[in-house]
Parts: C-alpha cells; structure tokens; sequence
C-alpha cells in the first residue's frame, strides 16, 4: 500500500511539474497596437499558454526552465516556477573571443580639406602600420604569437582629401563621417572595403572639438551603409596631435587603437590608462632603437597582459586558486571572487615586454558586471596615486594579499616565475630566489652559516634591475648588487617610479627576494622583530625561543628543547617573504642552514628539528615530526672565515660561495672541496694568513699584501702603495689540485664587495688555470640615501 | 482504504487533465521568435535628432561603441578617454545608448557581444527620438 502510494504522489508530481522553454510571438495591429502571447513549449511540441509574462531573458532562448501548472477560470495554464538567472561560472567571468587567420587592415592618410599640411611621407605611414619591428603588424603578430597575420588589403599610397573641414566634422558624428568620407574616397577610386576587414585612418589633425584627442576607434566591428551595399568594418582613427612623432614614431598609440578593433578596453587602475603592462594602458615606453626609421626614439607598446591574451584566445590559464604555480608566458592563474575573478601572471619574457623596466607577477581583476571597461590593474602594494601600475607588482621575495589568498612569488627568471597562491611552506622556498641576512653582532658562527643557505637558494641579485625614472633621474644605472646583508644595513634598493599627478616620485623597494634571515632573536634583529622571545611569532609561528626556560618553545604543546635544536620557519608578513633558521646557540644554526641544504624539507610552514640527526621534533601545522630525508649533497666550494672575524666577514662569505661554512679552526686540506674562498684578510683569517702574510710576498710569488705598517695594500713588484681604504684583493690560486681563492680587504665592507666582485666580474679570474689577482677600488652607488649598487676600478692585476 | 480511494481519485482527476492538455489544439510557433516591437526603429543615421515623445520599445540589433583617446601633447601622457554607446539594426541604422541603468541579461560575457555581428542582442528600453535609455539587455 505504501509503495503504491509513493508512486501515485510521483505520478502527480510529474503531471504538475512541467519543464519546458518559454517561447512567444506579436500581432501588431493596424491602430498601432500590439499583443504578446508566451507559451511554455513542451518536448513533444505542445504549447501550454503562460498565465503571466516571463522574463524577457528567458524568450526564445532554449534554454531550459521548470514550471508549473496553474487553473484559471479561462482554463489551465503554466507558470515559470524556476527562471534561471543566467549562471556565471569563473570561466564564463573571463570572456573569450578568439581572434585567428588573416586580419585584412586598409591603411588611409587623410587630410582635412581646411588643413592642407602633411606630417609624414607614406613610406613612414606605411612602416608605422605595417614596417619591420616594431610595427603596428608586428606587434600584434607577435602578441598574438603568431595566431593572426596582420595582412595589408590596401595602402592609400596620397595623402585623400576629406570633403569636409575640422569644424565640420564636430556638426555631426564626427567618427562615423570621416569613416563614410573615406570609404566613399576609396569607392570614387574603385576600391570597396570587404565586409568584416579593418580601416585605419592616419589623420594630418583632428577635428577641432576634439582637442587633445590622440586617437579613436570602434571596439570591434560597426556596421556602415556603403554605394556597394552593408559592410561590417572596424575602424581606427589616429589623430596628429604633436609634431615629435614625426622624428619619433609613436608605435603605441596605433598599436592601441588596433587593440580597440579587437574588441579590448583600457586596462586601467581607475584611471583608463594606468597600466604599464600593457598596450591598452597607455603609458609611454620610449625607447631608442635602430629600425625602419633610424636610430631614434621609438614609442614602442608594453606587451599584452593576460586577461586580454585570454579574450583573444592566445593565453591560457594553468589553473585557479591555491596551489604552487610556475607561470610563464601567455598562461597564468586565477583567483574567483564574488565579482569575477583575479588574474595573476608574470609578465619578463617577451619581444615587447624586454623593453619594460621590470619583471614582475602583475594581479588584474576581471569584472563580470556589464560594462565597458572589464579588465582593471589591481594594485598590490597599496601605493595610491595618478600613475601606480609601475610600482605595483610582484618582485620575488615579494606577497599580497588578493582576493583573501596570500600570493608570493619565489622564483624567476627571464620567462618564468613560481608563485604560490595561499601559504607557501618550506618545501615550496627551496630554490627560491633570496637575500641573506645576519646579525651585526652575531658570531661568525652564526654568520657562516649562511653559506649553507645560500646552496639551498638563487641568489636574487642577478635577475634584478632597479631604474630610475627620466623624470626622476637622468639615465637607468647599471649596478653590481648586493645580496647578503647585515640586520643594521641600509639595504640596496630596488626603484620604482609612480605619479601622484603633480610629478614623478620613486617608491624604493627593499632589495627583492625571499629573506633568509639567519641567527636567532637575541643575534639577529630581524629575526627578533619576526619571532620575538617569550610570545609567537608573526602569522601564529607557534616556536619561539623561551629565554626563563632557555630553550625553543612549542606554543601550543608547551614543549621546550633545551639544546641540540633549531627552528626553520616560512613567514610571509606584510608584503615580503622570509625564511628564519636559528638554533639555540651558533652550531645549531648552523646545523639548521646544513639540514636545509642537505635534506627535503617538508610542506610545513614551519619545524623544530634536532640538530643532531636532523629529525623532526615538532612541525607546524602538525603531522611532519619523525625522520627527515636527507638525500645528502656534495659541496664543490667552501667558505672558509676567521672564528673570530667580524660578522660582516662572514657575510661576505656568503655572497662568496654556497658551499660548506668552515672556520678557519676547522680546515682540513684534505678534506676541502675543489674551490675554497678564504673570505677575510690575514689578521683575521688563519687560512688566508697562510697564503697572503702580511709584509710579503704570498703564495706562488703573489705580490698584493697588507702592510702593517702602512695600514693597505702594497704591490711587492713595485713597493708601491695601492690604497688604504676602500679596496680589496681578490687571488686564486691553484694548490694542490685545489683552487684557493682569496677574498679580503681593508676592512670587512671591503671584503664583502670583494665577494660582491667576484660574484659579479670574477668570471675570468675564477676561470683561470694558473695564478692570478688583482686589487681593486670600489665605492657604493646610492641616491638620496638609498644604495643602489656597487662600482668598481681595477689598480692592480698579476700577472 | 477509504484514504487510497481518495488518493486515487485526486490521481484520475490530474492524468484527465494532462490528457485534455495534450490533446488541445496546438498553437502554432511563429517562424521567428520577434520580441514585442511596438516602436518602428528610426530610419535616420545617427542619433542627432529633435527629441520626441519618450516611448517604451524593444529592439533587436547590435552593441557598437567608439572609445577616444586623449593626451597631453607636451608630456605625451595619455590623460582619459570616453566611451560613445551605440545601437545599431543592423540596416545601416545605428542610435545612441545609455545602459547606465539597464539591467544585464546576457548568457556571455558583456564584453563578448560589443562590435560583434554574431552575437545580436534585445534591448528594451525608452527611446526619446536621441538616446535609447536601456532597461534590459538581453539575448
């Protein structure tokens, strides 16, 4: 009985519930009126009439709707129960258009008939749209990647006359009718615009109601009533609106337009043109080349970001959401939010994007509503002001906060970039591009072991490039980075420039990279600001150094090691990366730094291990405590310091090699890898002293040595005095099947730009098979009390 | 028992009216689904026209639009530009619009259907012989 009932109660359901589409039709009336009638259509054909309007986005669209059945006095009649609104799903938040094949593009110059002045010959027309690199052509062909062929269908080779004056064109349309001008010239010379081709324009000036317009162009294609019939055209209009673009061709402003026909819209900030990753956000790249002009400034466009490079149908997205991604070109991530989505990707690599200041992981936010603009230059480092997408992007070390996910970028090159969306854990930091930090009054211990640190990472100092802007300085600067730093430095800067409307200012940015800082909270000032004693530390760090117990603390277990231990800890705050490794006195830390360049760290945020056989004693989040895998590594350097140097010696050993981190106590020839940087000179370094004693010559007749007496640099071949300050000697020397290479200076600065030297120019003294060195001046490059780099002046080479 | 004669007899009384349903005359499906047109599109290019009566109208046609650039021509900094909206029939006749307030009913992105000769939409709107005030866009 009961099972007959359930099947009568579904029986009933399905008589009353009813799915179908919403179809309908209009009888006009010869009074003017009109009637409507909708219906919910059946599967089988049947027409159910609808007892009320249904939503007009519902009609005759096919898409399916449920309804139900409802008895009027006129008889029975369906209702839409479940309309569905239009469901957006993230994939449909990103438009997609693609855009492939020949694009057919007319190229005009057109005179006003009031204006009878000519700026440019047609040869120069001609290369601005379709010349060699760069070009109008060749821009979008290679944005495009080679999915579209910009294909000229027909070059005005004159400059046609438009039979109306600048004012004329303001009485009415004035796009649409110099458009309707210039077809109907090319139909009075026999040519006829195929449908659905581009039309661009080169104007000698611009109608006068149009002051400082620059250029016009329909999004997409616009309909137009021609002698020979309907055609779909999309059209650009480039106005001239200064007389340098005759020297200095203006590459952007065409390219932009062009971008307009292919349906894109600025890409701004809030402001439309505010972006410099981009063609469609218009700010300027002038860049002196030698093309189809000559050698002279080009105004070349910024490379395409990937919203756009999506719609187009010539860039993909990897995936969505947390995760560890590696992005390249043309491809990134996204992030869903309740408007639309984020878009996160790195923009390097690229025949037009070579010519942007930076690299950089750029964040854009791609709205779904209905309007005109839909892809916006997020910013992400809250610099607020007219012009800020220079300043506002991603650097390696670099982390934000978007859409309620934290992104961090770790890596890069010249095409790719790792970045992690949510967290990032140490597994994800190894070989993350990186900055090291000691303390000032650290013990060299401590020091050293950021040698082993720095196996485990990329130094960053190679892939960056800090500019100052014309506005802002005179010239870009080259510079020789530094990458390994003292807790009391005032570190190298990377400069970005921004507006704030009233002029160029530069916004310094703390040297780019993951920060390794390295020693524990009571050595090292960072580290304490980071995981103070006695509290956790920032993002929850659960491990802290407890100084009444004397130990490292689990915050939440109350657990405390007293010795033989150390903590490795990721921890993103504000807008950086760091990575903190200290241990309970030096050798733990050094042990940490070992245990991160010898074993597979886990993906925890962070670990306290036992320095001894480097197991894990407590992980946070937990679930990784136990035995670690440590594959092992063969070290082919070594850093070799003074017990008792000064922490800057050893830091400068760490932007010397990544290797093994001895003291000079500890050295065993024997055992000494194939390279061994002795980092200090011989007043503080045993190792250094035997090779290059002071007041002599040194080992193989090396002539460079510190005079006591004369407090610097003596050349023995000469008996000359090089300098006493602010230089250093840099040597290698081949001892028994071992390469030694000295690395020190007056002072401990010097030894670190002797180090910064040899990271940077040493490759030809590294390389050589027999003796060599030479002593070298340098003097820190820096601006307004910002460092920026580091220069240098050879005195002396051997032989 | 008495509740399962009731059950059954509610039963009959439904698949009676579904079959009454099915074998009423059917109406016949226009051969295109036109959306109510009670204004005549204007016949004139462009929109610069005297205004006229507001009056409520649903059309079918194409989003155009014109965006223009400007500059500072002595820094060479972009400095804004506006965006002109468009209507258009697809007849060589094409009107101003305003969406500003217009509610959004498309299956696809906004973006995908301007300048885009596949991708006709219906605009119901007000029309006062100059501007095509947009209430709902839809496809």
């Amino acid at each position: 009985m009961t099972k007959a009932l359930f099947v009568l109660l579904a029986l009933g359901w399905l008589v009353f519930a009813l799915s179908g589409y919403v179809v309908g039709y209009v009888v006009d009336y010869e009074n003017g009126s009109s009637a409507t009638y909708y219906f919910l259509g059946l599967d089988n054909g049947t027409l159910i009439p609808l007892v009320e309007p249904p939503p007009h986005y519902l009609v005759g669209t096919g898409e399916r709707v449920e309804a139900e059945l409802v008895f009027t006095e006129v008889g029975v009649g369906a209702r839409v129960s479940a309309p569905r609104e239009p469901t957006l799903t993230p994939a449909l938040t990103i438009p997609s258009q693609p855009v492939s094949g020949s694009l057919l593009v007319t190229l005009v110059a057109a005179k006003f008939a009031d204006v009878s002045f000519e700026p440019y010959n047609m040869s120069y027309i001609h290369d601005l749209a379709f010349g060699p690199f760069p070009s109008m052509r060749h821009f979008w062909e290679s944005a495009s990647n080679g999915a579209v062929i910009i294909r000229p269908y027909y070059i005005h080779w004159d400059w046609a006359t438009l039979p109306r004056t600048q004012a004329d064109y303001c009485n009415t349309s004035f796009f649409y009718n110099i458009t309707i001008d210039v077809i109907n010239i090319l139909y009075s010379e026999g040519i006829r615009l195929p449908s659905y081709s581009y039309l661009i324009i080169i104007l000698n000036y611009r109608p006068t109601c149009l002051g400082g317009a620059i250029g016009a162009a329909t999004l997409g294609f616009w309909e137009f009533d021609t002698p020979y019939g309907r055609i779909w055209l999309a059209v650009s209009q480039v106005y001239h609106y200064t007389n340098y673009t005759r020297y200095n061709p203006d590459l952007l402003v065409i390219s932009h337009e062009f971008g307009h026909n292919l349906r894109l819209h600025h890409a701004g900030t809030g402001a439309d043109y505010d972006n410099y990753w981009d063609v469609m956000g218009n700010l300027r790249l002038w860049r002196r080349l030698n093309s189809w002009f000559g050698v002279t400034n080009y105004c070349v466009p910024n490379g395409l970001t990937l919203p756009h490079l999506y719609f187009l149908g010539w860039g993909s997205f990897v995936g969505s959401g947390v995760g560890v991604w590696l992005l390249g070109p043309r491809s990134g991530v996204y992030i869903p939010a309740s408007f639309g989505v984020y878009t996160v990707e790195y923009k390097c690599g690229g025949v037009y994007e070579q010519f942007l200041d930076w690299c950089g992981v750029v964040v854009h936010r791609v709205s779904s509503s209905a309007s005109g603009r839909w892809v916006f230059f997020h910013t992400v480092l809250n610099v607020t002001g007219a012009i800020v997408s220079p300043v506002n992007f991603l650097d390696v070390g670099q982390s934000a906060w978007v859409a309620g996910q934290r992104v961090s970028v770790l890596w890069r090159n010249s095409t790719h970039a790792k970045v992690v969306v949510g967290l990032p854990t140490l597994a994800d930091v190894v070989g993350a591009n990186a900055t090291f930090l000691v303390g000032s009054g650290a013990a060299t211990i401590d020091s050293v072991a950021a040698v082993y640190a720095r196996t485990v990472f990329s130094p960053t100092a190679t892939f960056t490039f800090p500019v100052f802007h014309f506005g802002v300085s005179n010239s870009r600067m080259l510079f020789n980075p530094l990458f390994a730093y003292l807790d009391d430095e005032q570190w190298l800067t990377q400069v970005r420039y921004y507006s704030t409307g009233s002029g160029w200012r530069y916004y310094p940015v703390r040297y780019p990279g993951v920060v390794v800082s390295v020693g524990g909270p009571l050595a090292n000032s960072l580290t304490r600001a980071l995981n103070p004693p006695n509290q956790p530390g920032a993002g929850g760090l659960p491990f802290y150094y407890d100084t009444a117990a004397g130990g490292i603390r689990d915050a939440r277990t109350g657990q405390v090691w007293r010795s033989r231990a150390a903590v490795v800890a990721v921890v993103p705050n504000e807008s950086r990366v760091y990575v903190l490794v200290w241990g309970i006195d030096g050798e733990d830390t050094r042990r940490a730094a070992r245990w991160l360049a010898e074993c597979a760290p886990p993906r925890a945020y962070a670990v306290v291990i036992n320095t001894t056989d480097f197991r894990v004693l407590a992980s946070w989040p937990s679930g990784f405590v136990g035995a670690s895998v440590c594959p092992g590594a063969v070290y082919t350097a070594a850093a070799v310091v003074g017990a008792d140097a000064a922490s800057i010696d050893a830091v400068g050993a760490a932007m010397a090699a990544g290797g093994l981190g001895l003291l000079d106590s500890e050295v065993v020839f024997g055992d000494l890898p194939p390279y061994v940087f002795s980092v200090g000179g011989p007043l503080a370094n045993s190792f250094t002293r035997l090779y290059n004693p002071t007041d002599g010559l040194g080992f193989g007749g090396l002539p460079f040595y510190y005079s006591t007496s004369q407090g610097g640099i003596m050349d023995g071949r000469t008996g000359a005095l090089l300098c006493t300050s602010s230089c250093f000697v840099v040597a290698k020397l081949i001892d028994r099947g071992r390469a030694v290479v000295l690395v020190w200076g007056i002072e401990g600065h010097d030894t670190r730009a002797a180090a910064a030297y040899l990271h940077h120019h040493g490759r030809t003294l590294l390389d050589s098979r027999s003796n060599t060195a030479r002593v070298v001046r340098w003097s820190y490059l820096s601006r307004d009390g910002y460092r920026y780099g580091v220069d240098f002046t050879t005195l002396a080479t051997w032989p | 028992m008495k509740f399962g004669f009731l059950v059954l007899a509610v039963v009959v009384a439904l698949v009676v009216a579904a079959v009454l349903l099915v074998s009423a005359p059917h109406e016949s499906t226009p051969h295109t689904q036109q959306p109510p047109q009670n204004n005549s599109p204007p016949t004139t290019q462009q929109t610069d026209k005297t205004p006229q009566q507001p009056v409520e109208v649903t059309w079918r046609g194409y989003i155009y639009a014109v965006v223009v650039d400007f500059v500072d021509p002595t820094t060479g900094r972009m400095t804004g530009g506006y965006t002109k909206w468009f209507f258009g029939f697809g007849n060589g006749t094409t009107v101003r619009l305003d969406f500003a307030d217009a509610a959004v009913r498309l299956r696809d992105h906004f973006a995908i259907y301007v300048g885009n000769p596949d991708r006709p939409v219906y605009v119901r709107g007000v029309w006062n012989g100059t501007v095509l005030r947009a209430l709902e866009i839809y496809d």
